[in-house]
This record gives C-alpha cells, sequence and structure tokens, in this order.
C-alpha cells in the first residue's frame, strides 16, 4: 500500500541524499549545479516537514528517518552527481504516482501535487519532459 | 557533509540484494505501482467486466473534453510558435490515445472562440483540471494516470519558448 507515510520516507531519502550530493559539490567550480542542488534540498526539507504536519494533524505517527541511507556510486565528479540527484527525483516523482494511486480525498490531493512539483523538479538537473511522469520505465 | 559512505540501512539494503535501484527509504514495495483497488476489479475480474454506469466514465469523458480543447488551441497556432508547440501536439495525442482508445484522431474539438492565442493559458487550465479530476476519479490507477498527465503538461509548459504565448 502506497499512503503518505510512503512519501515521507521517499522524503527523509531524498533530504538526506542531497545533503550528500552537495556535499560533493563545489560551490565556487559548479555553482549552477551547486544552487540546483541547495535549492532542492530546501523543497524536499520542506515537503519533509509538510508530510510530517499532516501527518500529525491527522492523528498518524509520521515514519522517521533511518539511521543512514545508501548512497549512489560514481557521484565523485558532477556529472555523476547530476545524474544521481536526477535519478533521485526520478524516483521520486514514482514514487508520488504510486502515492496518489494508493489515497483518497486530502490525502490523495496532497500526493498530485507532490507528483507535480516533483516532475518539475526533474528538469532542474537535466531531466526532459515524459508523457507520464513517475510511471514510465 | 559526510564524506564516508555511510551505513546502508536495512531496508535499503534489501533494495540492493533485489536489484531495485536506491532512494534509499523507499521500500520496494513503496516504488511499486499501487495495488488494485476495490474500484479496479473490472480490469482484473471478467466477470465483472464492463458495469452498467462506471462513475469514473463521466469524469474521463470530462478529461478527454479538457485535452482536446487545449489540442484545438495549439493546433490553432500559427507563426514562428508553431513549430515550438509540436510537443504539445505529441503529448494531447499521446494522452487521448491512451484516455480514449476507440476515439478518432479527427475528432478534436475546434478551436475555441476568441482565436488560437493563450497556449500558455489553455495548457495551465488543463493542467489543473486533469488534477481536479484525478482527485476525484474513485480508480487509483486512474488516478494516477491523469494526475501523472497533470504533471507532463506542467513539464511542457516549463519548457515552452518565449515565442508561445
Amino acid at each position: 500500500m502506497s499512503d503518505l507515510q510512503t512519501a515521507l520516507a521517499a522524503e527523509h531519502a531524498a533530504v538526506y541524499l542531497l545533503g550528500v550530493l552537495g556535499g560533493r559539490t563545489s560551490e565556487s567550480r559548479e555553482p549552477a549545479l551547486f544552487a540546483a542542488i541547495t535549492a532542492a534540498h530546501a523543497e524536499h526539507r520542506d515537503r519533509r516537514d509538510d508530510l510530517v504536519a499532516a501527518l500529525a494533524a491527522s492523528g498518524r505517527t509520521p515514519v522517521g528517518t533511518e539511521p543512514a541511507y545508501a548512497v549512489p556510486e560514481g557521484i565523485e565528479t558532477p556529472a555523476g552527481v547530476r545524474a544521481a540527484a536526477l535519478d533521485l527525483e526520478r524516483r521520486c516523482t514514482a514514487t508520488y504516482a504510486a502515492v496518489v494511486g494508493g489515497t483518497s480525498a486530502d490525502d490523495r490531493t496532497r500526493a498530485i501535487a507532490l507528483l507535480q512539483a516533483s516532475a518539475l523538479a526533474e528538469l532542474r538537473f537535466g531531466g526532459t519532459p515524459a508523457v507520464l511522469p513517475g510511471l514510465e520505465a | 557533509m559526510r564524506r564516508h559512505p555511510p551505513l546502508t540501512s536495512r531496508r535499503a539494503a534489501l533494495g540492493v540484494v533485489l536489484g531495485v535501484p536506491l532512494l534509499a527509504a523507499c521500500d520496494v514495495d513503496d516504488l511499486r505501482p499501487p495495488e488494485a483497488t476495490p474500484s479496479d476489479r473490472t480490469s482484473a475480474d471478467p466477470t465483472l467486466a464492463a458495469p452498467p454506469s462506471d462513475p469514473d466514465d463521466a469524469l474521463v469523458t470530462q478529461a478527454v473534453e479538457q485535452v482536446e480543447l487545449a489540442a484545438a488551441t495549439v493546433l490553432a497556432t500559427t507563426g514562428p510558435a508553431r513549430r515550438a508547440v509540436r510537443p504539445l501536439r505529441r503529448l494531447h495525442a499521446e494522452h487521448l490515445a491512451r484516455l480514449a482508445p476507440d476515439r478518432s484522431p479527427g475528432s478534436a474539438s475546434p478551436p475555441p472562440a476568441g482565436g488560437a492565442g493563450g497556449v500558455r493559458a489553455a495548457e495551465t487550465r488543463l493542467q489543473r483540471e486533469l488534477a481536479r479530476l484525478a482527485g476525484e476519479v474513485a480508480s487509483g490507477g486512474l488516478a494516477a494516470t491523469l494526475a501523472s498527465m497533470a504533471a507532463a503538461v506542467g513539464q511542457r509548459l516549463a519548457v515552452l519558448p518565449p515565442e508561445v504565448r
């Protein structure tokens, strides 16, 4: 079952991984990439906090973070960091599409907004528009 | 920021074992399409096929109408912007093929009154309407499809060149 807890788990991971990617990116040598990762990190942090608040407000206990997360390989170069960030956003988009399908009412409305935001975020890291974001392999 | 690879969580490690790429916090189940909901039974059980009145039918019809409306605006685009809106034409055609596979390709709506202008406004309206319909349909799978279509329109809007009004 995919619900808002699933979305929150994805946001916990995204916040963590984008922090790692930011740490691997030089602000002086790759200012555009650094800015994109910084912006994405802030957005995912806000979404995480919104989801925590929404779940708590509805009487559900928000899922917590894992102790640590596996970091993708190949992030020693700016191209690798960009690819990892794009992959992360695509996985978030796919997760939100599943959450849309597994929810209803207000939870679904929230998931729809998350899906649209994440699909846009893919473009920031070199993604291209898709016919069905989040539903394509 | 950490310089060393962090420990892999148990759930993330499971993802590695199963060959599932990592957005670590997500369970394998998290990344699967949603399981069939009760309202999806018609596609899974042939004995329930073609119910006399699927409440989602009217909403799908609305979605088709909204895509056709936006498509008509795009089709009416002239001048230098005509080439720029080709990806939108293809997107609308792809979405219509999924929403109404039996629809005749030539059955597009006439351009809306007021001329061909306003592609951006038409697409913004389409995105909003698809998202609204995604929130209203009973079927979870259909909701995901409509929401994804709305997201696709949003992506195309974001990359529209400035010559497209």
